[in-house]
């Protein structure tokens, strides 16, 4: 009696269990990230920046739970782009190789990525390039990080498309397929040769970080910070003058760059990333006082 | 006077309501004779506008009076212990206290200056020097914000940089697309991307 009971208050709990797994964007943000390291296809994806479209073929394959990438763009005249595991390699034009920073933290724990984003309590069905797609936008909770809007495959959670929104929802910059095709795991794939050396050079770090930022790599004049969604930059080198700051920006990435009088010279900082300008001026500010109050 | 950078980090804390009453009161005179640190705080209003697709109305507003009299109308704090125990009360109230006449202040004196930075880039368009999207330039209070879309811009003079300082920045674009587009996760598309428009320079 006391088995059937429980039996009946189980069942009853677990098609609440399965919606709340379901509407929650840390089981997708998961589901996404596994999907990368899983599945192998071909993808037509459409990249929009203000007026400027351009349509890239993807093909993504993994092999030995590596990821190996090839980008084709469709519409211009570029170099094909290989990505193997840590490298970057131009197929034509010779092109140099390069490769990724050493790698302090790789994973970060999808509740604490979103820690600071809100989201809405239920994806949005939608439907792109033929697969039934659920979309969740995380609106930034700070003033430090945009926007994402991302659509998810329903069936494996593989990224569909992607959107980088500002604090007024506004579309900075749009990524989505437009084809997907599945391709048989383990395929062959194409060697690339051995990595360029990088030479690791420590510089000091911004005494102030976003909430959530935490550096992800570093070296050769650069250190990267990365809350799980948004990636920024930070240089600091050697400047011949000091000059006015600088604001550039290309879709959702901006350019801050600083130079000021440090000792007997001048030393440059800049911020590069997917982060507001707000941020970014305050990243190079926290950088040029530190530097300009060491001994 | 240029503003120095102690006096720009304690503008970004106010601006994040992250300022204590003890910084605020020292900011609050040199706000009032520092010309130069007052266009440092329109323009980080200017810019975090800007994020938010507002006008930047407010940030013409010169709030020290309003705000000092405000404060100054504020009950003394006790001393002692009770000082300390309610001092994070107190940052708040002052806070707040910023918050209600900056916003007064705004409609007070509505939008009268000149739109810069990122306002103006959404705004004022020059056609691109070797075809591809439109590039942005507005100049103003040495702020200068040029949208590109992965060409060079260096012939820009309304930009107000000088040739070569565009492509001076290029490898900045580049190198932090290449960490992103190596990193795991999911953002690993649009740097890819990027890393592949970027080549078309060499």
């Amino acid at each position: 009696m006391l088995r059937c009971g429980l039996l009946f208050v189980f069942s009853l709990l677990l098609p609440q269990a399965w919606a709340s797994a379901a509407e929650d964007p840390a089981v997708w943000l998961e589901r996404l990230v596994q999907a990368g390291q899983t599945h192998a296809y071909e993808a037509v994806i459409v990249h929009q920046r203000g007026d400027s479209l351009r349509s890239v073929k993807l093909t993504h394959r993994v092999e030995n739970g590596q990821v190996h990438e090839h980008w084709q763009a469709l519409d211009q005249n570029l170099p094909d782009l290989r990505r193997e595991h840590n490298r970057l390699q131009c197929v034509r034009d010779n092109c140099r190789q390069r490769q990724a920073l050493p790698m302090l933290l790789r994973a970060f724990l999808p509740q604490d990525v979103l820690r600071h984003y809100s989201w809405q309590a239920a994806p949005v069905p939608v439907r792109i390039a033929g697969r039934e797609g659920l979309q969740w936008q995380l609106r930034a909770r700070d003033d430090w990080r945009h926007g994402q809007r991302l659509v998810v495959d329903r069936e494996t959670g593989l990224l569909l498309a992607l959107e980088t929104l500002d604090a007024s929802d506004r579309v900075l910059e749009r990524f989505r397929m437009v084809s997907l095709n599945w391709l048989p795991v383990d395929s062959a794939v194409p060697v690339v040769a051995a990595p360029a050396d990088t030479a690791a050079v420590q510089e000091p770090a911004p005494a102030w970080l976003p909430p959530g930022f935490q550096a992800v790599a570093t070296g050769s004049g650069q250190q990267v910070y990365s809350d799980g969604l948004a990636t920024f930059s930070v240089f600091a080198g050697e400047a011949a003058e000091a000059e006015a700051e600088i604001v550039l920006q290309r879709g959702a990435t901006v350019l801050h760059a600083r130079s000021l009088p440090v000792g007997d010279g001048f030393r440059q900082f800049t911020v590069v990333g997917e982060i507001p300008a707000l941020a970014a001026r305050r990243l190079v500010t926290a950088l040029a006082s530190e530097a300009a109050s060491a001994p | 006077m240029n503003a120095t950078l102690s006096q720009q980090e304690s503008l970004s804390a106010l601006l994040d309501a992250e300022c204590d009453e003890l910084e605020l009161r020292r900011l609050l005179p040199q706000l009032t004779q520092d010309d130069e640190l007052r266009k440092q705080w329109q323009q980080l209003n200017r810019l975090r506008a800007a994020s938010h697709s507002e006008t930047a109305a407010w940030a013409a507003c010169d709030v020290s009076d309003r705000v000092r009299q405000a404060i100054a109308d504020q009950p003394q704090e006790a001393a002692g212990w009770q000082h300390r125990l309610w001092r994070p009360l107190a940052g708040m109230a002052v806070a707040a206290t910023v918050a209600a006449v900056v916003v007064t202040g705004a409609g007070f004196l509505g939008g009268t200056d000149q739109p810069d930075a990122l306002m103006a880039a959404q705004q004022r368009e020059i056609p691109a020097v070797s075809g591809g999207s439109p590039v942005i330039a507005p100049t103003v209070q040495g702020l200068h914000t040029v949208s590109t879309e992965g060409h060079s811009t260096a012939t820009q003079p309304s930009a107000g940089l000088k040739t070569g300082q565009f492509d001076r920045f290029e490898p900045y674009w580049q190198r932090h697309a290449d960490q992103a587009a190596l990193g795991s996760g999911m953002t690993a598309w649009s740097p890819a991307v990027r890393v592949v428009a970027a080549e078309s320079k060499r």
